[in-house]
């Protein structure tokens, strides 16, 4: 080949000028107005800004700056008066809620008793078909407007989960929305909340500005803009670089890093989110998967269903060492769980205790059970759903291995293990349960599975104690609130006992700030921009 | 030209077809789009609700012909998650996702053409060493760790860029940079390759025997002549990163396509998922459309053909 000549030469320095100057175009300054604001990073973004229109923590989070309800689940769970100042029981199922005097939604209206009534109804799904928030009004949607401030619920049947349900009610302008129309409502949403809506880029950035007028005080962070940051590395490394004052969602295996260094703070708590192991427990033996098939289908074929003993249950709570679990799979975050709801839910026993880990005894209990040489299984789990999940799997599956229980480990994608699991493709498998509110739970995860009653939902292993059933019937009605408690700590010794499901721990949130960031840790897991000070 | 054009306009009817049902059917093994949507306290009764709603209580065959009816009609339905029209969503999501690609598609034709240039005509020379032995490391470097590493040296480490999210230029820098490095390493190498093979040819050597500089020989007789492989490679990864830089804009927090079809396909949201792949072969049939005119331009033998 001929050397370059310099004419050739000529042209490549026309072309790297060329380069150089389109590059620098590029790296022009990013306009400094974002500095200004208090930028919170997400997972993921809001999926509607319609306050009745999906039921999922980050839109709730997202969308609480904008709303109030007319009940506020405080930071620790109680229920603290909001748009309402009080709520009574009159009668076993009428309920008198007073208003709070002067709030006003974004656009300078009025909120009446008339437009609480109006955003309950839309909630139940008669006015607004999409409401995702249709499971908390299942109580008899009756009212009647006593006066500006004043009105009355009746609930049908007594209902004493009225004031908690009411509390996942957002209050939206009914009136506003029927002008606008939903879709546009869901993209520029106004409420009674402490922060206005400024802009909505999808996916990219939601900027507030704070609420002057709001009624308890205009919050002291005036300017703040919401973003959602998918990878955990890179919502990170926004907080090491400076970009981001608060994250929402730190991985575990970050988190002590962070606590390590000194221009950060990291908040943990314990959530509801609690992760157990459930059973097959209404198939007798093992073979392929059928639809409404008769086969356990986690067990080989011809071979029993081991798990409808409840001795071998216990083996399987024996075996697993959940704070070694929590130690390594999840780097010291969670809590080890005794029931599926967490400590600061109503109805918690506080009595439970977790069965000890103890392999000689897990052998033992095997062997009375007819399995000496313990059996093979397969353990199911999502691998997109929770916090280290497929691992977890894993460390599982090793773990019952030692007691002789050969669990081959089926992780697989939250999309597909949730249908397989309702079908009942399992014998054993690992999931979590997320809310703090015990008659739900009861109603869902372990009545007898009836689904034309539209009851056990999520009873995919079939648990069935008629005990359990009756008790749920009646403390479900007990208006005082001392003896429903009594009653619903009976109701988990009663399934925790038979080992219906196996909790295994609850999940944490941890949140990371800058360190001139302040706040307190949300037990359901919000982040609020009118809870965090700055200094 | 217009008969080509109206033939390749029939064409694409076919392939609109064949795409929905194929990824139709797809999304029919892939999971319950209701078991996702449910709030974990709903009752079965609500789930039966929600999946009327929906209209996912149908059989399969019902369902994909109202989905083709409705399409035809323009309406390709509501988002499960957002509660808005699908294509509303996707279309949204086309100038972020245009920005980065095109970006990222320059930036490396304009560093590849002299880089390759320079590495055939010096081949076996210490640049030439450089840029294979760097764009063999381009080539191999999985998307997600580069991205990583860029954020982490220009964003955490130097605190020169912002190290997520759309924004100004300085947004752009990283995504683009990062995502134009294995574009780069691989236009580097085509156009060596290609460089070599014609610099070896005949009329090259008469070209050169005929006394004419070598910057004309180089760039008007032998580069011209490896540009068409050069833009059907272009086009085709043009093309594919349209339809969303999936990993790319995920790391970096890119409102654009990519990750919204992630997000939709991981909460099995047809609607999206069905509107996404139609934009996107929409996207695919027009580039190629595009790539088989700019043949005409570089090879006047294509026109007479």
């Amino acid at each position: 080949m001929n050397p370059t000549k310099p004419a050739n030469r000529n042209f490549l320095l026309r072309w790297a000028i060329l380069a150089l100057v389109a590059l620098s175009l590029a790296a022009l300054p990013a306009s400094s107005e974002a500095a200004k604001k208090f930028v919170i990073a997400f997972q993921g973004d809001a999926a509607t800004l319609d306050g009745q229109g999906r039921n999922e923590t980050t839109t709730i989070s997202i969308q609480n700056h904008i709303f109030d309800q007319l009940i506020f689940q405080g930071i620790d769970g109680k229920l603290e008066p909001s748009l309402a100042v009080s709520w009574k029981p009159i009668s076993n199922t009428k309920w008198v809620i007073k208003l709070r005097k002067g709030v006003r939604f974004h656009n300078g209206t009025p909120f009446t008793a008339q437009g609480a009534v109006d955003a309950l109804i839309r909630a139940s799904g008669k006015t607004f078909k999409k409401s995702q928030m249709k499971h908390y009004t299942k109580w008899q949607n009756t009212f009647r407007i006593i006066d500006d401030l004043t009105f009355e619920i009746d609930t049908g049947k007594p209902w004493p989960s009225l004031p908690a349900e009411l509390a996942r009610l957002s209050i939206v302008p009914v009136n506003h929305i029927k002008k606008v129309g939903d879709a546009k409502f869901a993209r520029n949403p106004i409420g009674t909340g402490a922060y206005k809506l400024v802009e909505w880029v999808k996916d990219d950035h939601i900027d507030l500005v704070a609420n002057e007028n709001y009624w308890k005080g205009a919050p002291s962070i005036k300017n703040v803009r919401i973003r959602p940051v998918p990878v955990n590395a890179a919502r990170t490394a926004g907080l090491l670089s400076g970009e981001i004052d608060a994250v929402w969602g730190i991985a575990p295996v970050d988190a002590k890093r962070l606590e390590a260094n000194p221009k950060l703070n990291v908040y943990r708590t314990i959530t509801a989110r609690t992760i157990y192991l459930t059973f097959d427990h209404w198939r007798k033996e093992g073979g392929p998967y059928k639809k409404n098939g008769p086969y356990s289908v986690g067990i080989p074929k011809g071979k029993p269903n081991p798990f409808l003993k409840p001795k071998v249950r216990q083996a399987v709570a024996h075996g697993l060492n959940v704070p070694e679990l929590l130690r390594t799979v999840m780097h010291g975050s969670g809590e080890p769980a005794t029931q599926l709801n967490p400590p600061f839910a109503f109805g918690y026993n506080k009595r439970l205790k977790r069965l000890p880990y103890n392999v000689a005894r897990a052998k033992k209990l095997l062997a009375e059970a007819g399995f000496p040489k313990g059996f093979e299984t397969r353990v199911d789990c999502p691998n997109d759903r929770y916090i280290n999940d497929g691992p977890m799997c894993e460390a599982i599956s090793g773990m019952l291995d030692r007691i002789g229980i050969k669990a081959t480990p089926n992780p697989r994608p939250k999309a597909v293990f949730f249908k397989r699991m309702s079908r009942g493709d399992f014998s054993m498998f690992m999931a979590g349960w997320g809310t703090d509110l015990v008659g739900p739970t009861f109603s869902t995860v372990f009545h007898t599975r009836n689904l034309k009653a539209g009851v056990g939902r999520i009873n995919r292993g079939r648990y069935s104690n008629p005990a359990v059933d009756a008790l749920m019937k009646k403390t479900s009605v007990i208006m005082d609130d001392e003896q429903r408690q009594a009653m619903w700590e009976k109701a988990w010794e009663m399934v925790i006992g038979d080992l219906a499901f196996l909790p295994l721990y609850q999940q944490e949130a941890i949140i990371a700030t800058q360190k001139n960031v302040s706040l307190k840790p949300r037990i359901n897991e919000w982040l609020l921009a009118q809870e965090v000070t700055v200094k | 030209m217009r008969k080509f054009l109206f033939k390749r306009f029939f064409q694409s009817i076919g392939v609109f077809l064949a795409v929905s049902l194929v990824v139709f059917a797809m999304l029919q093994f892939a999971g319950d789009p209701v078991e996702l949507l449910m709030g974990e306290e709903g009752s079965q009764e609500d789930e039966i609700r929600l999946r009327e709603a929906l209209g996912l209580d149908k059989p399969y065959v019902v369902q994909y012909v109202l989905f083709l009816k409705n399409a035809l009609r323009g309406d390709l339905g509501i988002s499960y998650h957002h509660g808005v029209p699908a294509m509303s969503l996707v279309i949204e999501r086309i100038p972020a996702t245009m920005e980065l690609v095109l970006t990222a598609i320059l930036i490396s034709i304009i560093l590849a053409i002299p880089m390759g240039v320079v590495a055939a005509t010096h081949r076996g020379g210490l640049l030439d060493r450089i840029f294979l032995s760097g764009s063999l490391r381009g080539i191999s470097a999985p998307p997600f760790w580069i991205g990583i590493v860029f954020i982490l040296v220009f964003g955490v480490v130097l605190g020169w860029l912002p190290t997520s999210g759309r924004g100004g230029l300085a947004h752009l820098i990283l995504p683009a940079g990062s995502l134009a490095l294995y574009r780069l390493a691989l236009f580097i190498r085509l156009v060596r390759s290609g460089m070599l093979d014609v610099l070896g040819q005949e009329y090259v050597t008469s070209a050169r025997a005929k006394g004419l500089a070598e910057s004309v020989v180089v760039f008007k007789h032998a580069l011209k002549n490896t540009l068409i492989p050069f833009i059907t490679i272009a086009g085709l990864q043009m093309g594919s990163l349209l339809a969303g830089a999936i990993v790319t804009e995920r790391v970096f927090a890119w409102p654009g396509m990519g990750r919204l079809i992630l997000d939709s396909i991981q909460k099995l949201d047809y609607p999206v998922v069905m509107s996404w792949a139609l934009v996107t072969s929409a996207i695919f049939i027009l580039i190629n459309m595009l790539v088989d005119i700019s043949y005409s331009f570089v090879d006047p033998r294509v026109r007479t053909n």
